[in-house]
């Protein structure tokens, strides 16, 4: 189970802990922050791949997160959750790098399946 | 009453009669004078142009016929008495303007035109006392494009109203929603396993507490207020609601 590390970043505790909890379960080694500073660090001081970001956060949000960690790590994987977004959002959503897109309430199955295929391609482009 | 013999009038007026006559044949919105017969006998170019009709040829014809209103045929005892006749306020505002020798200003109504379909006017009257006696000057102003333009940015702004609330809905109640919806499938995994935790089911009742507390909110709305959401507004529910609570959320 090594390396197959997720970042979850949302200022909502609720969602942190479910999400948290179901990863854990699922054997993953799971880290949290509430906000992109906090997140931002982890990343910074960790080598995590895969990553849930909520869109809507205060100071920066989920959108301005992720371009600046796709800057840095290019080949991260990251997802989008947001409890409401138009399709013009989804389309920028894409445009800064987003994997993905989920909308609240997301299945828990789903999420599951997402980070198992993230996993299997970060693999993959490892044995390049 | 206006009387076009007063000194006024006759002090501020030196351009010749025909050059007043060309004046308001000239005038950019429609003048027609009736008579006390309900008659017109004096119709500017731009009357004839609202109904799509030489102007001389309106002279002479009772008002609805001149404008060609199609109920002016309805009645058999002509234009003006039909049933439809009752409720036009066209009608009303120059007959309270002839019985009463009262102006009326910018009387807004709706009439439908053979030649040109339904119109929103806006109708202002006049009486005047000419040498042929009682008669009523009206203006008319075709404003239907008007308001049509009024009513699409009214539709806007309800859509834009509509999808700002609708946003908030959405992202208020998907965050409990999804926790409660969450929690519980870890709970049936870990009945599954003969495991329960507290904790996760204190959860689901806390996030159902919360659905119900922006339900409520969403029922005490009194004011219209948005706030940001990424690049576009949704509708704030807390500053929005009379009910508000300083730590809505949490």
């Amino acid at each position: 189970m090594e390396n197959k590390k997720i970042l979850i970043v949302d200022d909502e505790p609720s969602i942190l802990r479910l999400l948290s909890q179901l990863f854990t379960k699922a054997g993953y080694d799971v880290s949290t922050a509430e906000n992109a500073q906090d997140a931002l660090k982890i990343i910074e001081e960790s080598n995590i791949m895969v990553m849930f970001f909520d869109l809507n956060m205060p100071v920066m949000n989920g959108m301005e997160l992720c371009k600046k960690v796709k800057s840095i790590k290019p080949m991260s994987i990251i997802y989008a959750i947001t409890g409401y977004a138009s399709l013009f959002q989804l389309s920028e959503c894409l445009d800064v790098g987003f994997e993905d897109y989920f909308k609240k309430p997301v299945n828990v199955s789903t999420l599951l399946k997402t980070a198992e295929s993230a996993f299997e391609k970060v693999n993959r482009w490892k044995k390049m | 009453m206006v009387n076009i013999d007063e000194t006024r009038l006759h002090s501020s007026t030196t351009l010749p009669d025909d050059d007043i006559l060309r004046i308001i044949d000239n005038l950019p919105i429609a003048v027609v004078v009736l008579d006390a017969d309900r008659k017109l006998i004096l119709a500017n170019k731009m009357a004839g142009r609202f109904v799509n009709r030489d102007d001389t040829q309106l002279i002479g014809l009772l008002c609805g016929d001149a404008l060609g209103c199609i109920y002016h045929k309805d009645a058999p005892e002509g234009c003006g008495s039909g049933t439809a006749c009752i409720e036009c306020k066209l009608r009303t505002t120059v007959m309270d303007t002839f019985e009463n020798d009262k102006s009326h200003f910018m009387v807004e109504t709706t009439m439908t035109l053979n030649a040109i379909g339904p119109r929103h006017l806006r109708i202002t009257t006049q009486p005047l006392k000419l040498q042929k006696g009682s008669s009523v000057l009206i203006s008319i102003e075709d404003i239907t494009e008007v308001k049509k333009y009024e009513q699409t940015k009214i539709d806007k702004e309800k859509l834009t109203a509509v999808l700002q609330t609708a946003g908030a809905i959405c992202h208020e109640i998907n965050q409990p929603l999804m926790a409660i919806l969450g929690f519980s499938e870890l709970l049936i995994d870990d009945a599954a396993q003969g495991q329960l935790h507290e904790d996760n089911v204190k959860e689901i009742r806390d996030q159902a507490e919360r659905l119900a507390k922006i339900t409520s909110k969403l029922m005490d709305i009194t004011k219209y207020k948005t706030k940001k959401y990424l690049r576009s507004q949704i509708l704030d529910i807390d500053a929005a609601s009379s009910g508000a609570d300083p730590d809505p959320n949490r």
